[in-house]
């Protein structure tokens, strides 16, 4: 479980040019729930990201993982590190070994663990990513096609186990397939690590289709929390902070306006075509 | 009137194996296709499918391995051509930080003019006439680095508009931009063809696409589809077999026709959908 | 943070010094750098505050953007003027133990004190008013002489242009890598210095990769932006050497030669 309390982060603090990145947001996530976050770009989304592991420090409030407060200074580092897992936007620009199989044993080498537990992750997180071991074990990163880039990237995280996994748009540049096969990717992972996933992304139709959670960052606050049919249900609030509505509820929502009744949490293609003619029947 | 012509295009990249011996990979397997003047052309295709490079046939930047691209009657590949087949036709590249220049905002956008030895008070008329056009005149004086994305995408049109070309080549102009970036950059796109601009818009938004005149799709070096975006987006099963998908309104629209509800063919925008759906209701 | 770091810092303005040809400007900063070494004692000081705050009245550029340029090297300066009022031999005027101070040490750290900060506002006078572009340029157009012995004048000044516009967005992608590396345990601050260079690694390799990237990008750009044509290239700011510009260059010549003679005559 994460609890996250009164979070407030402000940069450069006492200069005249200080900003409040983060402002006072509160909020928790259950074990095994996936979670989006969405929010236009300098909401604050990044910096919040950046506290769930410890690369920024808190101005003041509480995060607190199964128990551990990882904002208390006693808390050791690399113990955040290995409970949270940030891969950041475009994380193939962070390769750098000369094999797949070193690159994603450098976060499991900095733990500090034995040879063999170190393979052994390796291979287990190189599959996880739904790429062939004995393939590219041995291949440069750099070779890969973009996608496959990315998921040796998003492999090199998941070989440190986190009990927490957050992404930072996982999907930002890639073409439509890619774009698909990623989030299959992490849905299947999330199914069987059963971990906390928390993931950002401008493409709300991804949000609502997987997200058991949403929250809505604007100007640095919490501005909504809860399933994706209650936020997206809010749709003057929504639009007003610049966000977008999934297609889906962006049809039925000017159906609703021409007069015609249907239900305002239609979040799917599907959940609309079954609404609209459910209400043509009549 | 054609502006573009290609002509049985083959592009083929040339690398040298370890051996040293050349080694092509074909990137372009014979295409061929015209873009009319004034027209507003949407290529679509996954990565790999070739229209990138493609894009970069269409000003000289890339030379054909075979056939011909003709811009305006000029072949590209005859050398004395280049710099005039450049200035018709100017681009907009992917990644919004590496196609500026300079460190000033209106330096960069006189960056082409200058190249294209033109006189220094027309230059400033074009620079500032082009930052009018994309709404960034505020920010002559900025720092390219402190600026968002999409405010940097806008900037990169500015510099290609200010060598008052006849064409602009967008190549994934939206790929890596935020939502808000990405609808200010196929606005300025389409306002450009509003007022006369021919424009190529490659992209794998399938929901841009849809602004288009024209639509090419590519795969594997090769156009499989060709038509406007109605015909285009009414063959989904097609489009998806080539992974691509159709805007929601458009997968909505077939999905109330299978449970039976009398809509007309070729829907492809959210107030087309409504209309029909409403007309339907009151029968 | 990392990207707080400005390079080449320029404030727009409309000045009479803002608009002075950016040759002038190079070389008149030039003329006042060797001016200030030529100075020795307080009238010559006076003289070089004097014309040096005229320049900034005239440039109108805010006192606290001066300042900040000189804050970073705050530490040079203090560590000079202490090891000059100590070190100098002389009559002695106080003493403790082995530390003395002296007259000429006094005297010597004074000068020194007075000539770096000259020598960083002037400079920095420089680069606030003159656009990166101008400057390049003016650089550029200072070196053609030197083409004919082959000296790339042009290349180099684009390289500088180009420079100046990248600094940042590298900082930006260090800043991005050093923290990708440290979400996966990388440790940069403990170990001794083989462990410590080690630990450069995975930054330094990604951050190469995307120097390359972005250099074949930024080719291609300018290709496709006609660069390297036939025409000859033009400008839009052409510098014009205006009445303006004669009288600044007289006034630096002038101020120059007071230097020198009182110098020489006193």
């Amino acid at each position: 479980m994460i609890e996250v309390k009164n979070l407030t982060h402000v940069y450069n603090e006492g200069l005249p040019h200080e900003t409040k990145a983060l402002d006072d947001i509160s909020f928790t996530i259950k074990d095994g729930s996936f979670v989006g976050i969405i929010g236009h770009t300098g909401s604050g989304k990044s910096t919040l990201l950046q506290h769930l592991n410890g690369l920024l420090k808190p101005s003041s409030g509480t995060i607190v993982i199964d128990g551990v407060d990882i904002t208390d200074s006693h808390t050791k580092m690399l113990d955040i590190r290995r409970r949270v897992g940030l891969v950041f936007q475009y994380p193939e620009y962070q390769l750098f070994e000369e094999t797949v199989a070193k690159d994603v044993a450098f976060g499991p080498a900095n733990l500090g663990l034995s040879q063999e537990e170190i393979d052994e992750r390796v291979r287990r997180s190189i599959e996880l990513v739904g790429l062939d071991y004995e393939r590219v074990k041995d291949q440069s990163p750099f070779e890969l096609s973009g996608g496959q880039k990315r998921r040796v990237a998003i492999a090199g995280v998941l070989a440190m186990e986190p009990e927490v996994l957050v992404l930072d748009e996982p999907t930002a540049g890639l073409n439509p397939k890619a774009h698909l096969d990623i989030l299959d990717m992490v849905e299947e992972i999330h199914k069987r690590e059963n971990n906390i996933t928390i993931f950002v992304s401008h493409n709300m139709n991804d949000i609502a289709r997987m997200s058991d959670q949403v929250l809505v960052i604007h100007q640095g606050r919490l501005a909504m929390d809860g399933t994706p049919a209650q936020v997206f249900a809010r749709e003057d609030e929504i639009r007003s902070m610049g966000l977008a509505l999934p297609d889906a509820t962006e049809i039925v929502s000017h159906l609703r306006k021409e007069g015609m009744e249907l239900p305002a949490d239609c979040l799917t293609v599907d959940q609309a075509a079954e609404a609209i003619a459910k209400a043509l029947e009549k | 009137m054609e502006f573009i012509r290609v002509e049985d295009l083959i592009f083929e990249y040339v690398k040298t194996d370890e051996g040293g011996a050349p080694v092509a990979t074909r990137a372009i397997d014979g295409v061929s296709f015209n873009v009319e003047r004034g027209s507003f052309t949407a290529i679509i295709g996954q990565n790999g499918s070739g229209k990138s490079t493609l894009a970069k046939n269409l000003n000289g930047l890339l030379l054909p391995t075979e056939g011909k691209v003709l811009i305006d009657g000029l072949d590209t590949s005859v050398p004395e051509n280049t710099w005039k087949v450049r200035q018709k036709v100017a681009m907009v590249f992917q990644n919004p930080d590496n196609q500026i220049v300079s460190a000033i905002v209106e330096d960069d956008v006189a960056f082409g003019p200058e190249n294209l030895g033109i006189d220094p008070a027309e230059i400033r008329q074009r620079v500032d006439r082009a930052l009018e056009g994309v709404e960034m005149g505020d920010y002559k004086d900025k720092a390219p680095h402190l600026l968002s994305g999409g405010q940097k995408q806008r900037i990169a049109i500015a510099g290609a508009v200010a060598m008052e070309p006849e064409c602009i080549v967008f190549d994934e102009p939206t790929a890596m931009l935020d939502p808000k970036g990405r609808r200010e950059v196929l606005a300025i796109a389409r306002d450009l063809n509003a007022k006369g601009m021919t424009v190529v818009f490659i992209t794998h938004f399938m929901e841009e696409a849809a602004c288009a005149d024209h639509v090419l799709v590519m795969d594997g070096g090769q156009i499989r589809m060709e038509g406007t975006p109605r015909e285009i987006f009414a063959r989904e099963e097609e489009l998806e077999a080539l992974c691509l998908g159709v805007p929601a309104v458009v997968q909505l629209a077939s999905k109330l026709k299978q449970r039976g509800v009398d809509l007309p063919d070729g829907i492809l925008t959210d107030d087309e959908l409504v209309r029909a759906l409403t007309e339907a209701k009151a029968e | 943070m990392i990207r707080d770091i400005t390079l080449g810092q320029y404030y727009p303005g409309n000045s009479v010094i803002h608009k002075l040809d950016p040759r002038v400007k190079i070389l008149a900063t030039l003329l006042y750098i060797v001016a200030l070494f030529v100075v020795n004692d307080f009238p010559g000081f006076i003289v070089a505050v004097v014309l040096l705050e005229a320049v900034i009245i005239l440039s109108k550029v805010p006192r606290r953007y001066i300042w900040r340029g000189l804050k970073p090297v705050l530490i040079i300066i203090a560590f000079t003027l202490t090891v000059n009022i100590f070190m100098v031999g002389g009559d002695i005027i106080w003493q403790f133990g082995i530390l003395h101070i002296t007259r000429q040490g006094l005297r010597t750290a004074a000068f020194v004190g007075i000539r770096l900060v000259l020598l960083i506002i002037g400079s920095s006078m420089l680069t606030l008013t003159t656009r990166p572009i101008g400057l390049t340029d003016g650089i550029e157009a200072l070196l053609s002489p030197f083409k004919k012995v082959g000296l790339p004048a042009h290349e180099l000044a684009m390289m500088m242009t180009i420079a100046l516009r990248f600094i940042p967005t590298l900082l930006e992608e260090t800043d991005k890598i050093i923290k990708a590396q440290q979400a996966r345990g990388a440790d940069f601050e403990s170990g001794n210095i083989l462990r410590r260079a080690k630990a450069l690694v995975p930054i330094l390799v990604p951050l190469f990769i995307s120097a390359f990237r972005i250099a074949q990008d930024l080719a291609m750009a300018m290709e496709a932006r006609c660069y390297g044509g036939v025409v000859k290239r033009t400008r839009m700011n052409a510098m014009k050497f205006a009445r303006r510009d004669l009288i600044a260059t007289v006034i630096f010549c002038a101020f120059l030669a007071v230097i020198v003679l009182q110098r020489v005559l006193l």
